[in-house]
């Protein structure tokens, strides 16, 4: 039986209704500022500060982004590479790693794992970091952007406490019928376990995405910078360009600075905004993995 | 002589002349280039992916005979890099101090990461010796007399000139402004005035300058004599003692103040002129409501040629004079950056050491080599314009290389080519009639201490944490904008020597000193 709304129902709905257009806008606002001034010239930005639709759209910016032709496409393939590729090294030895450690019968189980804790309390810092990885032969290396953080210790622990919430009684009947560990890794513990995979998965490809201190750090062939550092760069050469060089030939071919950062924001954006929507309840999934129990 | 002594003897003679074959062909293999010279620099305005970069690294290495490898690190993160590189030992010939935040050749030296250069450039340097002579006599030396750096030459560093609306001040009927009374007479006009004709005749901004409020270190020549392109804690002056002070401890920095005060409370600033971005900044500017503004000489440029596109043709921004009759102390003159600066250390674990000192000499060895570093080759990214004055003119494919293998800021006149700009590069063409202007009319100041690099390494400066300035900072903005009455200043002054400036100043003094050979 429907329930019958009162007034007071119906005013709250109202003010409800009122307040989450109000708060829709104000966080669309920013999005549709930054998309619109992405094709917006300075005069029209400078003579209409709040406009977010621009009356003469131009494609400078994106024109100057391409412009370089192999390296954003370039900067694009690096990134897809290290975060398709290095999410699933992630992933494998991420649930190798946990699914040994969360066995109660395995010997070495706290030994390692304390070994593992340390590492999330302890670093050695840049200059050693740096010094390592120069030694592994891994500087101006693709591998840098993988080898080094192979196991996250958090997303490791993350998981291996979902695996330790396994009920024990459906690994002791795979054993039974003869399974051995792989198998029962394989065929068990993983599927069981899809959301907090899909979850650490996630994370670890959100990380490297959004990563950029391994490529300034390691790398010094343009070729294999990522394209969050290779459009850091765009944004200050035009940055830099447009406020101090008066000098360069081509500075004139060079498109205002803040239609440059408006484009770069949206070409950065745009791959996650529209992977975002499909992996959204994992998100929420994750959130209690490793909490809730049971 | 018996058989056997004469054998002896002989014996002796050639084992003699076989060590001295040997030693030549060891040191002639010493000589040779074991590997490419591997000097890094930071990105900048691209040039280092310019399209033409290895043709023209081709025809370098073709024509000196020496192997480069410039590596363009991230310019973000430059200083951080350098320093992990030294620290962790890597082994690379030289780099560029100019964009390397954090990195100061002093603490170079302490560290005993770089090699003094004077051997290297007496034994590979004549022409070294010769164009950067007067550079290395600004720069000066250390108390032993010893070269830590080669040198940069800023093409032009006198560009912080406020330029001024010439158009207003011709509808105004008034000459440019050559004196702050005038200058304030000229803001009133344009406050009581719709100059920009859209109707609203309280939109225009008097004046709004870059940098920290508004630009007021544009104006430190005029209170302090002294040529401070902006007023953050580094900025020091001299004064009658000897001693090297903080600039907020000079006697005429609360006349500035009350100067920029009295110019916030009428009205001449932008009421946020404290907080407003750069980019907003020129948005300002680009829709045709400032009258003058102040910063890197070309931001006037850039906003005339915008609002002339949107009709007004008459727009212009012109150059304003150093102002008169400054206040006692002060000067007629405009600010600065340095016309030498530090720019190249080479490493201890540089390998061709020798060859970075070579090719630097090489360059500088004649115009056509300079030009080519610097624009390119011959036939292709330019021609000689006028080659008994040293003029060449740049050809449309020159905007595909920008000078990275420069290795920097090499414009020593009379030998470096000059570039002929044609009038119809409108942008190029403002800002070299400009230049022309401030470098040939005005009188233009640099700080007493250029060239100088302070370091607190090991002094009681080291771990002082800026707190002072923090607290100067805050006072200023406040008694421009009127929340702080002015009298407070002397005694915010007061709490700053306390806190950190006569630590500051101890060391400075005594670092200036050793720098000047006192």
């Amino acid at each position: 039986m429907k329930k019958r709304e009162t007034k007071q129902d119906q005013i709250f709905l109202i003010c409800n209704t009122l307040f989450m257009i109000v708060l829709c806008v104000i966080i669309i606002y920013p999005v549709l500022y930054v998309i619109g001034r992405s094709f917006m010239l300075d005069a029209e930005r400078a003579a209409n500060p709040l406009s977010i639709i621009p009356r003469n759209p131009s494609l400078q910016a994106y024109r100057y982004i391409f412009m370089r032709g192999s390296y954003v496409t370039n900067a694009y393939m690096i990134t897809i590479l290290k975060t398709v590729v290095g999410t699933a090294c992630n992933l494998v030895f991420t649930i190798l790693t946990a699914y040994v450690l969360s066995q109660r019968k395995y010997p070495l189980k706290k030994a390692l794992t304390m070994m593992v804790v340390f590492t999330m309390w302890f670093d050695g810092g840049i200059v050693p970091n740096y010094m390592l990885i120069r030694s592994l032969g891994l500087i101006n290396n693709f591998w840098v952007y993988i080898l080094p953080g192979l196991i996250s210790a958090w997303n490791m622990l993350i998981l291996r406490n979902f695996f330790m919430a396994i009920p024990s009684a459906l690994i002791e009947s795979a054993t039974i019928d003869g399974a051995n560990e792989a198998q029962i890794l394989w065929k068990i513990v993983i599927p069981t376990s899809g959301a907090a995979i899909a979850t650490i998965g996630l994370f670890y490809a959100v990380t490297h995405w959004n990563s950029w201190f391994d490529a300034v750090m390691y790398i010094t062939d343009r070729k294999l910078w990522s394209m969050q550092v290779f459009l850091r760069e765009i944004i200050r050469s035009a940055q830099v360009v447009d406020m101090v060089e008066p000098e360069a030939a081509s500075r004139a071919q060079i498109p205002q600075a803040e239609m440059v950062q408006m484009a770069t924001i949206v070409i950065t954006a745009l791959p996650i905004i529209c992977v975002y929507p499909f992996v959204q309840k994992y998100f929420v999934k994750g959130v209690m993995i490793g909490s809730v129990k049971g | 002589m018996k058989p056997t002594q004469k054998s002896v003897s002989c014996l002796l003679v050639l084992a003699m002349l076989a060590a001295l074959c040997l030693s030549a062909a060891t040191a002639a293999a010493e000589s040779a280039q074991k590997s490419p010279v591997k000097y890094y620099t930071r990105t900048n305005s691209n040039k280092e992916t310019m399209p033409d970069n290895e043709m023209v690294l081709e025809e370098i290495e073709k024509q000196s005979g020496i192997e480069l490898e410039v590596i363009a690190l991230s310019n973000e993160s430059y200083g951080e890099m350098l320093n992990m590189m030294v620290a962790a030992g890597d082994v690379f010939d030289g780099f560029n101090l100019v964009g390397a935040t954090g990195v100061n050749y002093m603490n170079l030296i302490e560290r005993d990461a770089i090699v003094p250069l004077n051997d290297l450039i007496d034994a590979y340097g004549p022409n070294i010796k010769e164009q950067m002579g007067p550079a290395f006599e600004f720069l000066g030396t250390d108390a032993e007399g010893r070269i830590w750096t080669l040198p940069r030459s800023e093409v032009f560093p006198m560009g912080f000139v406020p330029t001024i609306r010439q158009d207003w001040l011709d509808a105004l009927n008034m000459e440019v402004p050559a004196t702050l009374e005038e200058l304030e007479a000229f803001f009133d006009a344009v406050l009581a005035n719709d100059l920009n004709g859209n109707g609203d005749p309280n939109d225009e901004i008097p004046y709004l300058g870059d940098g920290f409020l508004c630009g007021m270190g544009n104006f430190s020549c005029y209170f302090f004599g002294n040529g401070l392109t902006n007023l953050d804690a580094e900025r020091r002056y001299l004064d009658e003692d000897g001693v090297v002070r903080s600039i907020y401890e000079h006697p005429n920095f609360k006349l500035m103040l009350e100067t920029f005060a009295r110019w916030y409370q009428k009205g001449y600033m932008h009421p946020e002129a404290n907080i407003l971005t750069n980019t907003q900044r020129a948005d300002l500017r680009n829709a045709d409501r400032v009258a003058m503004t102040s910063g890197w000489y070309t931001t006037g440029v850039s906003a005339e040629i915008t609002i002339r596109g949107e009709g007004k043709e008459d727009a212009l921004y012109v150059a304003l004079p150093p102002l008169e009759n400054p206040p006692e102390g002060g000067a007629c003159a405009w600010p600065s950056n340095p016309i030498y600066d530090h720019q190249t250390v080479v490493m201890k674990t540089a390998e061709n050491a020798e060859y970075l000192i070579k090719y630097y000499d090489w360059m500088l060895s004649s115009p056509e080599n300079l030009a080519l570093v610097n624009y390119g080759i011959e036939g292709i990214h330019w021609n000689w314009k006028d080659k008994e004055q040293n003029i060449i003119e740049l050809t449309p494919q020159a905007s595909n290389y920008s000078g990275y293998y420069a290795l920097g800021n090499l414009y020593y006149y009379p030998q470096m080519p000059r570039v002929y700009v044609s009038p119809d590069s409108v942008r190029d063409y403002e800002y070299d009639v400009l230049q022309q202007r401030i470098r040939n009319d005005f009188a233009i100041m640099s700080s007493f201490d250029a060239g100088i690099s302070y370091s607190y390494t090991g002094t009681d400066a080291e771990f002082l944490t800026n707190d002072g300035w923090t607290m100067i900072e805050e006072a200023i903005t406040k008694i421009v904008i009127g929340q702080m009455d002015i009298e407070r200043w002397d005694g915010v002054v007061q709490t700053y020597k306390a806190i950190e400036g006569d630590v500051y100043s101890a060391v400075w003094t005594q670092q200036y000193n050793a720098a000047k050979g006192k």
